[in-house]
């Protein structure tokens, strides 16, 4: 089989598969936050039962010829919408005891509402990966990610990260540190307690990520940083966690690898094999669902009329605009390896997608290289 | 194509010929077992000209720095053009690409997701390839942390 140059042939194989489905559900597109440099707009609330039935009724039709289901639960913040994420992952999982299909997920989530028992109850149903920002240690990470009412949110977050330390179960918790051009004294007090309170626990990752301008209303208060400024950062920080008694690297990775990626669909093992990324917008057996029924493919450009490629009725059935959707293959055809790492990039040269410049305002750089 | 010579395959051998393209007729096909239900010449490389009746015969153009020639066999170092014979050829044509470990590649025309969200590929070449590399155990270990034996996430087992 031809594969791109760094993807491996299983990788490659297996984003064609119908056996395996990724499925990244916006159970709300509220948010509970006001990060300065966010670029939704929150305008669409939670999933009506409508499309949770449709949902349901998707998985089921699909279960018997399934060998993976992937959910990636993304907002808005989820977790303001726990109560779907639980229904529709019992349902999954029911499904894949009754099938024998491999069961897996992760949520992108702020990590306020991740309380014990709702993270206990999540990790029994699979969806045991956990993607949480943090923008730098107390007041330094409060003055961006803050909540909608204007409150500080660190110190909930940080509890529940020593809470959810406490459990005995097996997770994963990928912890995005948030760089920017003003935040590396803050970062390094972080990285001191993170070194010094899950530094020695295999289950919590850190992956450092610069905040980047993906557009909206929050995207041109992001001061930009050039990839050099960015890489002295990671560096730096890297030591940091190292001095203090990070007991292994393997566990630290940064920007370079994930960019372009904005639901937390890699584990932290997909990221410490150093996979070539191949973005799940490219890949055809990966689907989003947003809150009101919609289907589209990547989790930051919203609202660009590409990224809307039909819905999902009540009966489970997709109404699919095909040719809307082969535009984001692109990469699959060229193999460059930058368009299959942010096919969304690679769309802004196609025509009829975009409809004016200004609709395509996300700077993300080339990694694949 | 009359005047070029030919080797024992009855392939125009790319060493004798003074063109940068050489083509592969019916009797070519033939000759490396890629016969049956194929169609008439193309206006381009390693695309059909136009839909033809079943069974009628077709002949793909190959430039002459793809092609080598080895004792009855051919390969044909141009994945684009493996892939259009693939499409557009027999069943037998498909069957012997797979046997020779033919390089496929895909087209975003070659997918559909039905309305299950089910991937159909309308290659069937690279279906196929596809296909038989995720049977292997190995490809269902690599995508996922669970054990292949317990389904317990990195129970280390399997």
């Amino acid at each position: 089989m031809n594969v791109p140059k760094g993807v491996s042939a299983a990788q490659w194989a297996s984003c064609f598969s119908s056996g395996i489905q990724e499925v990244i559900i916006l159970p709300t597109e509220h948010c509970n936050f006001r990060c300065t440099y966010c670029y939704e707009d929150f305008k669409i609330g939670r999933m009506p039962d409508r499309v949770q039935r449709g949902i349901e009724n998707l998985l089921s039709m699909r279960a018997p010829k399934l060998h993976l289901l992937r959910f990636s639960w993304f907002g808005g913040e989820p977790l303001l919408a726990w109560d779907i994420i639980l229904r529709l992952s019992r349902h999954a999982f029911s499904l894949s005891q009754q099938h024998g299909f491999r069961l897996s997920g992760g949520l992108t989530t702020n990590g306020y509402l991740l309380s014990k028992d709702l993270a206990a109850e999540l990790i029994s149903l699979k969806q045991d990966r956990f993607q949480i920002s943090i923008d730098g240690w107390q007041e330094g990470h409060d003055q961006t990610r803050r909540m909608a009412n204007g409150q500080t949110t660190f110190d909930s977050i940080w509890a529940n990260l020593l809470t959810l330390r406490s459990l005995q179960e097996q997770f994963e918790v990928a912890l995005r540190l948030h760089l920017t051009s003003s935040n590396t004294a803050s970062m390094k007090e972080l990285c001191i307690a993170l070194a010094r309170e899950f530094g020695s626990d295999s289950r919590f990752s850190m992956n450092f990520q610069d905040v980047r301008d993906l557009g909206g209303t929050g995207g041109p208060r992001v001061i930009p940083q050039t990839t050099q400024e960015v890489r002295k950062q990671v560096d730096y920080l890297t030591r940091v966690l190292i001095a203090n008694n990070h007991d292994t690297t393997e566990r630290i990775s940064n920007n370079f690898d994930t960019v372009g990626e904005s639901a937390g669909s890699r584990s932290a093992d997909d990221i410490r094999r150093e996979e070539t990324y191949i973005c799940y917008a490219s890949k055809p057996n990966s689907i989003l669902i947003r809150a009101n029924g919609r289907l589209g493919k990547c989790t930051v450009m919203f609202d660009n009329p590409a990224n809307d490629i039909g819905e999902i009725l009540e009966d489970g059935t997709l109404a699919i605009d095909n040719p809307r959707l082969r535009r984001w293959f692109h990469g699959l055809e060229s193999m460059d390896l930058d368009a299959l790492a942010c096919p969304a990039m690679a769309l802004r040269n196609v025509d009829n997608l975009l409809d004016a410049p200004g609709n395509f305002p996300i700077q993300i750089r080339a990694v694949n290289q | 194509m009359s005047n070029d010579k030919k080797n024992d395959a009855g392939i125009t051998s790319p060493s004798e010929v003074s063109r940068r393209t050489v083509i592969l007729g019916v009797g070519a096909l033939g000759a490396i077992t890629l016969a049956g239900g194929v169609r008439e010449s193309m206006a381009q490389q390693g695309a059909p000209a136009a839909p033809a009746a079943a069974g009628s015969p077709v002949q793909f153009s190959v430039a002459a720095s793809h092609l080598k020639v080895s004792g009855e066999r051919v390969i044909i170092k141009d994945p684009d053009l493996v892939t259009t014979m693939a499409r557009y050829g027999s069943d037998q044509v498909r069957k012997e690409l797979g046997e020779n470990k033919a390089k496929v590649k895909i087209a975003p025309s070659d997918i559909t997701i039905d309305a299950q969200g089910q991937v159909v590929i309308s290659n069937p070449a690279f279906a196929k390839t596809v296909d038989d590399f995720l049977k292997k155990p190995s490809a269902a270990a690599s995508d996922t942390n669970y054990c292949c034996k317990c389904n317990a996430y990195k129970c280390g087992g399997g």
